[in-house]
């Protein structure tokens, strides 16, 4: 990790007061981000995954500021931006931009694509002459592949793709040095999400952009990211380098969920045994100790009591489980390892 | 992807689309609603005789040559001041519709959009607004102020801003979450600007569909008001006060009320008629004004 990251989450969390009752009192808690910390280098991807309800999306509306965290620091190139007002973040909007997931929905159905593009730099009070502005919008088409024709189309004439590549581009109208996409792909067809992946990848180098990408999809991540992040119930439970986390998870989760993609190859094994089973526990009463126990495979004692902390396992690595902390021999090993030492 | 070329014909064609709808959805309404804007805009012009000179010798006349459609009690061309009581019901139109929905429009935009007790506080003034019988209220203004078309229609115009207000804040609640408006939010864009160019935009269609509805009963009132008195002052034509007119000899020239009624029936039905088929265009996605 480089000396000063471009983005540095501490801790964050973010609850939402679920009313009811006659003088809408605040009933219960939703812990929809409870305690995240992590760091995105400038010109890196850092891919989060996790299940539906998991707290991906609010996470990715706290660190572009749509929501603001109940607590926790988010320091951005230097600065604290957690509890800024709408206010003063408004120059700052220029250098975090957010890709949607429904480009149908993310895109005014009124406006014509060049008025959508040429509105984000109004917004910041960029806009120039009307050749300024039209130049722009034909250099910002091309960055994403469509020819200049494509400014006078509505939304509902384009293809999802298409939708998806004006997000993208709407996104880099302010020259933006992080891009916090939120699940951009899912709502593609599979044919358009490689297409999409490899446009965010190249955009990446070329204008070494940061990107947080989340979704759900392990497959999609592994495509575009540096380091993976797996959250559960509003957790980072595993953070580590893309290729170690592909080639041997650590997490009971990780791995869980990694042995739930489908594989294209009939002779490969099989990991049924590591697939767990139920749906994930609600963040408004989320279970005690490590939140995972509940469906861990190979949940111990101390797991229903105790909750793991993410701590570090060398090559850049971090994890929270009890049963990967009790493995010392060699690097880091995983929980399934671990499992025939607890037993002894 | 390859980029297609835009075809020019498409374009053309999706750009006539409200018109090229109602031609052939509603042909009716809007030959109804089209005349009688034609008979608003160029008919004091055209109108072949005085709207207000007397004639008491001419007086009760049936459909002739020379007055197509007879003459009133005082001998006045009916046809003539059809065409500029036409006129009176479309500025009775306008006011209303530009009244009620800038007052209504706004105030359900920032009612929907804020949410809150600033939300609260709009529907129970619009709610309170609404519990006011139209008639009453014309009633009051009128009398403390004095009876012109104006007044009558500030009271029916008052009336309208519920209408406009619940349609433009029940949109603004659909849309103040919707992705597109988070977007311009992480843009940078202030709440106001959002309302202004992200939402407002997108309730035109339903506000136009209110706007035809309010509309016809504004004519409706413009004329029920002038029958009563308390809308536009003789001698200066009105629906209202041509039937109320008609009405007194209704036994010996029953033709008199019958062409103005039909007048006014014809020109509410159409404005109906044009407010259904513009809802029903509008509820196709992404179809534009």
């Amino acid at each position: 990790m480089s000396a000063q990251p471009l983005l540095s989450v501490r801790g964050i969390r973010k609850l939402f007061a679920i009313r009811g009752g006659l003088f809408r009192r605040v009933k219960a808690e939703l812990r929809a981000v409870d305690g995240v910390s992590f760091d995105i280098a400038a010109g890196e991807t850092l891919g989060l995954v996790g299940e539906s309800g998991c707290g991906k999306s609010t996470l990715a509306r706290c660190v572009a500021r749509l929501h603001e965290p109940t607590d926790g620091s988010i320091v951005f190139e230097g600065e604290d931006i957690a509890h800024k007002s709408m206010r003063e973040m408004r120059p700052l909007r220029r250098r975090i931009q957010l890709v949607f997931q429904d480009p149908m929905a993310s895109l005014n159905p009124r406006k014509r694509v060049g008025s959508i593009l040429r509105d984000a730099s109004r917004i910041q009070g960029l806009g120039g002459s009307r050749q300024e502005e039209r130049d722009r919008v034909v250099e910002l088409l091309d960055h994403v592949g469509l020819a200049a024709a494509y400014a006078d189309r509505h939304p509902h004439e384009l293809s999802g793709g298409q939708r998806q590549r004006i997000g993208i581009a709407r996104a880099l109208a302010l020259n933006p040095r992080l891009i916090v996409a939120d699940e951009p792909v899912s709502a593609l067809d599979v044919s358009v999400q490689a297409q999409i992946l490899n446009l965010l990848k190249e955009l990446q180098e070329k204008l070494g952009l940061s990107i947080l990408f989340i979704s759900h999809d392990l497959g999609v991540i592994r495509h575009v990211s540096d380091r993976i992040g797996v959250m559960y119930l509003g957790k980072l439970v595993e953070l580590a380098p893309a290729e170690a986390f592909y080639q041997g998870p650590l997490h009971p989760y990780s791995q869980a969920l990694l042995a739930a993609v489908p594989m294209p190859d009939p002779d490969a094994a099989t990991h049924a045994d590591k697939a767990i089973e139920g749906d994930i526990p609600s963040p408004i009463n989320p279970p005690s100790g490590c939140r995972f126990h509940t469906r861990c495979p190979i949940a111990a004692d101390i797991c229903s009591r105790v909750e793991p902390a993410l701590e570090h396992h060398g090559e850049g690595r971090q994890v929270a489980c009890h049963l990967v902390t009790t493995s010392t021999t060699g690097g880091p090993t995983g929980a399934q390892a671990v499992r025939t030492f607890s037993r002894e | 992807m390859s980029a297609t070329a835009t075809s020019p014909g498409r374009e053309r064609r999706r750009q006539a689309g409200v018109l090229g709808f109602l031609i052939r959805r509603s042909p009716v309404a809007l030959a109804l609603v089209a005349l009688f804007l034609l008979a608003a805009s160029i008919g004091p012009i055209v109108a072949p005789h005085s709207m207000t000179d007397t004639n008491l010798a001419m007086a009760l006349q049936g459909p002739s040559a020379e007055h197509w459609l007879g003459t009133d009690p005082l001998g006045r061309d009916v046809l003539s001041r059809l065409l500029g009581a036409s006129r009176v019901a479309a500025q009775a139109f306008l006011i209303v519709v530009l009244l009620g929905g800038v007052i209504g429009t706004t105030l359900g935009l920032i009612a929907g959009g804020r949410g809150g007790i600033v939300d609260l506080l709009v529907s129970r003034i619009t709610e309170i607004l609404q519990g006011f019988p139209t008639i009453l209220v014309a009633i009051v203004i009128v009398a403390l102020l004095s009876p012109s078309l104006t007044n009558a229609m500030i009271a029916v115009g008052l009336a309208a801003v519920p209408d406009f207000a619940r349609v433009s804040r029940s949109v603004a609640i659909q849309l103040r979450d919707r992705e597109f408006v988070d977007a311009a939010r992480g843009l940078g864009a202030s709440e106001l600007r959002i309302l202004w160019s992200e939402i407002l935009p997108n309730m035109i269609g339903p506000l136009v569909v209110v706007a035809s509805f309010d509309g016809a009963q504004a004519v409706l009132w413009e004329a029920s008001l002038s029958f009563l008195g308390l809308g536009v002052q003789p001698p200066a034509p009105s629906f209202g006060s041509m039937l109320r007119e008609a009405q007194s000899f209704l036994a010996i020239q029953p033709s008199l009320a019958i062409v103005v009624g039909l007048a006014v029936s014809g020109f509410i039905l159409g404005l109906n008629l044009l407010g259904d088929a513009l809802g029903e265009y509008f509820q196709k996605p992404g179809r534009n004004i």
